[in-house]
């Protein structure tokens, strides 16, 4: 067999640019958050963590930032819940309209965030539920359903059948042989498919911004509204915090998993 | 109301297994058709046919994983055709081996016993006295992943005779190992089988593998069963020429039926007459068959009729011969005595006993 590992000196050069387009962005605004000066620059005269500590002076974002978390922990979960029976579903049995409930369920992927905004925005004052946490979590599970379900289904897809109807042979009930055998043997996809979820709903801006109030407003939200009205570099410590947590986050899930497993739904 | 030392009798004459005219259809496609078989208590059948020929869907129905289209299962005298695979009581070996592979051997094998809600001591017990049979105990608390092909089989084994079923279904369970291991899994599988006593039916596609294990063949082509016997009757006696190639090596010419005589007829091969035990009217045109083995080469001129080698193959046991004759080319295998034998290009002649002809039915 072919070795695909040994690149190019072209093909190196190549990827440390692109490496380091991707990386930039992030590096500058976690050097801009040591800054010791009032508006957003690099800390050339030295550095500090007072617009660190800013943050604790402001209530406002770590509200928001426990507010964005409860939120994606409970769209994630709802998401997931419901990619599960979705995907086996798809999965398993030919139905007539098979392939328009997995259209429906990607849907979301294709509809820009802005219009789905506006119509969340409409929906959710005629249930009565605009700015609660219920109606953001309904409209983050529709967003978040397609990183869900294209995870868990390539896990579905990819099991081998045979050790439920051997579960199945050996006495154990359909219940049971979900319980004990499916769930563990799609797990892997299952947890790929809800933290992509959880990452993506914790991240979105557009459609959020139309049907948050202020009691229920998240980081992304929160961070948007600050800079129209200063631009500090508060802006570049929140993000710094963020860039931190989502990567100790990621190499837990390294150890545990594995990421490659995990994001490509193997 | 007969007593009750007749009723017994009466239940043991009931075979254990029955399938019951039971077929499978998949839309338009028919995978198993009108399919019967008696299958004894503590009997070892086998299902053999080739690759698509309706023999892991057969084992599906049996199971519970597929319900017949037609037809009845009966286990033990009770209607089964219906009932869901998990209250069969039928231990199974997949093809792939099925394993769980996010538990521990111990724990794999445990599950049916846990399902059965055995209690943990006597679970622990029962597990190390199966891995025990199947050679195994320093491996119960590794994961299947750290097991070898051959070990895995075992595990499997292990999990699907460890609940005592009633039935063991093994579908194809020797294909994956590599032929040195695959002869000692069949002696170690037939042994087990016996130690245990249950009654088992093996899916397979190889007829040397199925007839070193069962006491039964069940031969099936195209979704229907072609020949049912024990593995010598039917490989002497294969009845059809599809049976008589998938069970071995078989040489076929076209002949007519020229006499008849008592339990005898001439038949007439390429204007060769052979006398052939069997019955057929005079004038029809049959198959007659003979196996390789069964021929002999002597010396030109002393055998039925003469034949020319064209070519010789040493496969270390036997020596593979393909002869030309009026007949057609055909093979011969002659067992090596470590005597030289007739070399390529030359004439020999060919013999056999009358009673290793057959005539085939048509097909
Ligand atoms: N779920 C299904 N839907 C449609 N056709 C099927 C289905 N399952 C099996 N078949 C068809 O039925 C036929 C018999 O299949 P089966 O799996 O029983 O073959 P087999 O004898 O076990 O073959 P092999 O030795 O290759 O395992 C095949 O032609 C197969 O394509
Ligand atoms: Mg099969």
């Amino acid at each position: 067999m072919k070795r695909y590992d040994k690149n190019g000196p072209l093909a190196l050069v190549f990827n440390f640019v692109f490496l380091l387009f991707i990386l930039a962005p992030l590096v500058v605004v976690c050097l801009v958050a040591f800054t010791d000066k009032g508006y957003l620059s690099l800390p050339r005269d030295g550095l500090s963590v007072r617009w660190f500590v800013a943050i604790l002076d402001h209530p406002e974002f770590v509200d928001a930032f426990w507010y964005s978390i409860y939120l994606a922990l409970g769209s994630a979960t709802v998401a997931v819940a419901l990619a599960i029976p979705a995907a086996m579903a798809t999965a398993r049995y030919k139905f007539p309209g098979r392939g328009l409930i997995m259209a429906f369920f990607m849907s979301p992927l294709m509809i820009p965030h802005v219009v789905l905004g506006v119509a969340f925005l409409s929906y959710l004052s005629s249930l009565g539920w605009s700015g609660t946490y219920i109606g953001l979590v309904a409209c983050h599970v529709v967003l978040i359903m397609p990183y869900a379900l294209r995870l868990v289904l390539a896990s579905v897809t990819g099991m081998d059948r045979s050790a439920e109807l051997a579960a199945k042979s050996l006495g154990a009930s359909k219940w049971t042989t979900f319980r004990r055998v499916t769930i563990p043997l799609i797990l892997p996809g299952v947890t790929g498919g809800w933290v992509l979820a959880f990452i993506t709903s914790f991240d979105e801006l557009t459609m959020t911004l139309f049907i948050a109030s202020p009691s229920s407003t998240t980081l992304p939200v929160r961070m948007y509204q600050h800079i129209t009205e200063t631009i500090d570099p508060l802006i570049a410590s929140v993000s710094a915090v963020i860039i931190f947590i989502t990567m100790i986050m990621m190499i837990i899930l390294d150890r545990i998993f594995g990421l490659d497993k995990l994001l490509v739904g193997k | 109301m007969p007593p009750f030392f007749l009723k017994l009798n009466l239940v043991n004459q009931m075979s254990f297994l029955s399938l019951k005219n039971i077929s499978k259809r998949f839309g338009d496609f028919v995978a198993v058709e009108d399919f019967n078989l008696e299958v004894d208590k503590g009997e070892f059948i086998s299902l053999l046919g080739p690759s698509g020929c309706g023999k892991t869907t057969t084992l599906n129905m049996i199971a519970g994983f597929e319900e017949p289209t037609t037809g009845a299962i009966q286990i033990d005298g009770r209607d089964m055709t219906h009932v869901s695979p998990n209250a069969r009581d039928i231990g199974i070996v997949f093809q792939s081996y099925a394993l769980f592979p996010h538990m521990t051997v111990a724990e794999n094998v445990g599950f049916g016993l846990e399902m059965r809600k055995v209690g943990k001591q006597e679970r622990r017990e029962r597990v190390m006295e199966t891995l025990e049979l199947v050679g195994l105990t320093e491996f119960a608390e590794r994961v299947p992943k750290a097991l070898s092909g051959g070990q895995r089989q075992r595990v499997a084994l292990a999990r699907a005779i460890v609940i005592r079923p009633q039935l063991l279904l093994l579908d194809e369970p020797l294909s994956a190992l590599d032929a040195k291991i695959r002869e000692s899994m069949q002696v170690e599988l037939r042994n087990i089988q016996r130690t245990v006593g249950i009654t088992t039916i093996l899916v397979t596609h190889d007829q040397a593998e199925a007839m070193a294990m069962s006491d039964r063949i069940a031969v099936m082509n195209m979704g229907r069963m072609a020949r049912l016997g024990e593995p010598f009757e039917i490989y002497e006696k294969p009845g059809d020429s599809f049976t008589s190639n998938f069970l071995g090596s078989t040489n076929i010419f076209d002949g007519e039926v020229q006499d008849e005589l008592e339990g005898q007829v001439l038949v007439n091969c390429s204007d060769i007459g052979l006398h052939i035990p069997g019955s057929a009217a005079k004038g029809a045109r049959v198959s007659v068959a003979i196996r390789p083995e069964k021929v002999g080469l002597v010396q030109a001129g002393k055998g039925i009729f003469n034949a020319k080698v064209r070519t010789r193959i040493f496969l270390g046991t036997c020596w593979a011969y393909q002869v030309e004759s009026d007949l057609g080319s055909f093979n011969v295998t002659l067992q090596n005595t470590g005597h030289s034998v007739a070399g390529e290009g030359e004439t020999v002649g060919v013999t056999w006993h009358d009673d290793a002809v057959r005539i085939l039915a048509e097909r």
